[in-house]
């Protein structure tokens, strides 16, 4: 488990838990201005200046020794923080990656309200309008005032199966399911990723600051099942599994290993499958 | 070695309808924000090469884009 299950998860996995998805625990944290400065100012946050420094060219930044390393303390410290968030520095707002049966759940039972907004990630990267992530109840009522996120169709409310099928054909497609805090603990919506396009899977991916975190699993794969069908090859995004040609079969690394489980839901043998993390030693803790 | 991605702004005017640059780059290097106040609903774009160092000289941006606004140059 990790330190935000141990805080917010009441014995469980904290986006397991449906307080943090609840309308009161929104109020209780200023959700909704700070939801509507986060999405309005989208791309500004992600360009502002940290300490003084422009963001443009800040991979050369990073690498610097000395301010490299205060620049790197400073925004994951930030990404962290758990009181008075101000979203314009983008205080308090991660994510972590579920697998597709933990995200289903979510938007079955956990979310009140599920809307489908365009991406504010492929928008800023790649220009294109992408209706890809489903919005829950403080972040669906903010969007309406920000109509560069309302698709052509108009903010239309789903129902648990209708989002639930959403996701499905998003895992068909190849895409990462993860969840997104705004801010911590409140769970204000549910993307579905890919890199490089996904601006924290990119910064996590590139430059190593947490603003993604792993999931709470990770494949294994089960040699005397699989048939060497090839349909994981090609599906990780994250370089963990690798299809073995000399083998027969995909090899996995689980220090790679996000848990996205993008791999076990192609596989029709069944011979992937999500442990949870504490179990295999070398990634315990790890996210 | 450092990446130098440089945009001719005064050539580059729309890039909200045009997104060329965006689209073709293999490492999504470009970002487009928005510069004016409204942040509800802004209507000035800008495009900027943020992350130069996962440039990879490919070239594509330079070929692809209609105004012929971006050079690079390696230092």
């Amino acid at each position: 488990m990790c330190k935000w299950c141990l805080k917010h998860g009441a014995g469980g996995k904290w986006y397991l838990n449906a307080k943090n998805y609840l309308r009161e625990t929104a109020e209780s944290v200023d959700a909704f201005n700070y939801l509507e400065a986060l999405w309005g100012n989208f791309e500004k946050i992600y360009i502002r200046k940290v300490l003084g420094i422009s963001s443009k060219g800040i991979d050369y930044k990073l690498k610097l020794p000395i301010i490299g390393r205060v620049a790197r303390w400073y925004i994951q410290r930030g990404i962290e923080k758990e009181r008075n968030q101000n979203p314009l520095t983008n205080e308090g707002h991660f994510g972590q990656v579920i697998p597709l049966e933990e995200a289903k759940r979510i938007v079955t039972e956990m979310a009140d309200t599920v809307v489908r907004a365009i991406c504010p990630c492929r928008w800023m990267h790649r220009g294109m309008r992408e209706e890809s992530c489903l919005a829950f109840t403080a972040l669906a009522e903010v969007l309406p005032r920000l109509p560069r996120y309302i698709p052509e169709t108009g903010l239309k409310q789903l129902d648990g199966d209708e989002a639930a099928s959403f996701l499905e054909e998003m895992d068909r497609r190849g895409r990462v399911h993860t969840i997104w805090t705004g801010p911590v603990p409140y769970i204000a919506a549910l993307c579905s990723c890919d890199y490089p396009q996904c601006a924290a899977i990119r910064v996590r991916v590139d430059f190593g600051i947490k603003a993604v975190y792993k999931g709470e699993y990770v494949a294994t794969l089960d040699p005397d099942k699989c048939v060497g069908c090839r349909k994981c090859a090609g599906r990780c995004q994250f370089g963990a599994l690798v299809y073995a040609d000399s083998l027969g079969r995909p090899v996995i690394n689980v220090e790679k290993c996000w848990g996205c489980g993008l791999c076990a839901s192609a596989c029709e043998e069944g011979a992937i499958r999500l442990v949870p993390r504490d179990e295999l030693p070398m990634v315990r803790g790890v996210y | 070695m450092r990446t130098i991605v440089e945009i001719d702004y005064s050539k580059c005017t729309s890039p909200e309808e045009c997104g060329v640059c965006l689209q073709v780059c293999p490492s999504a290097v470009f970002i487009m924000y928005f510069t004016d106040e409204d942040f509800h609903n802004p209507k000035e774009w800008k495009v900027e090469a943020m992350f130069t160092s996962l440039c990879s000289h490919c070239n594509l941006c330079v070929k692809k884009c209609p105004k012929n606004a971006i050079s690079i140059t390696v230092k």
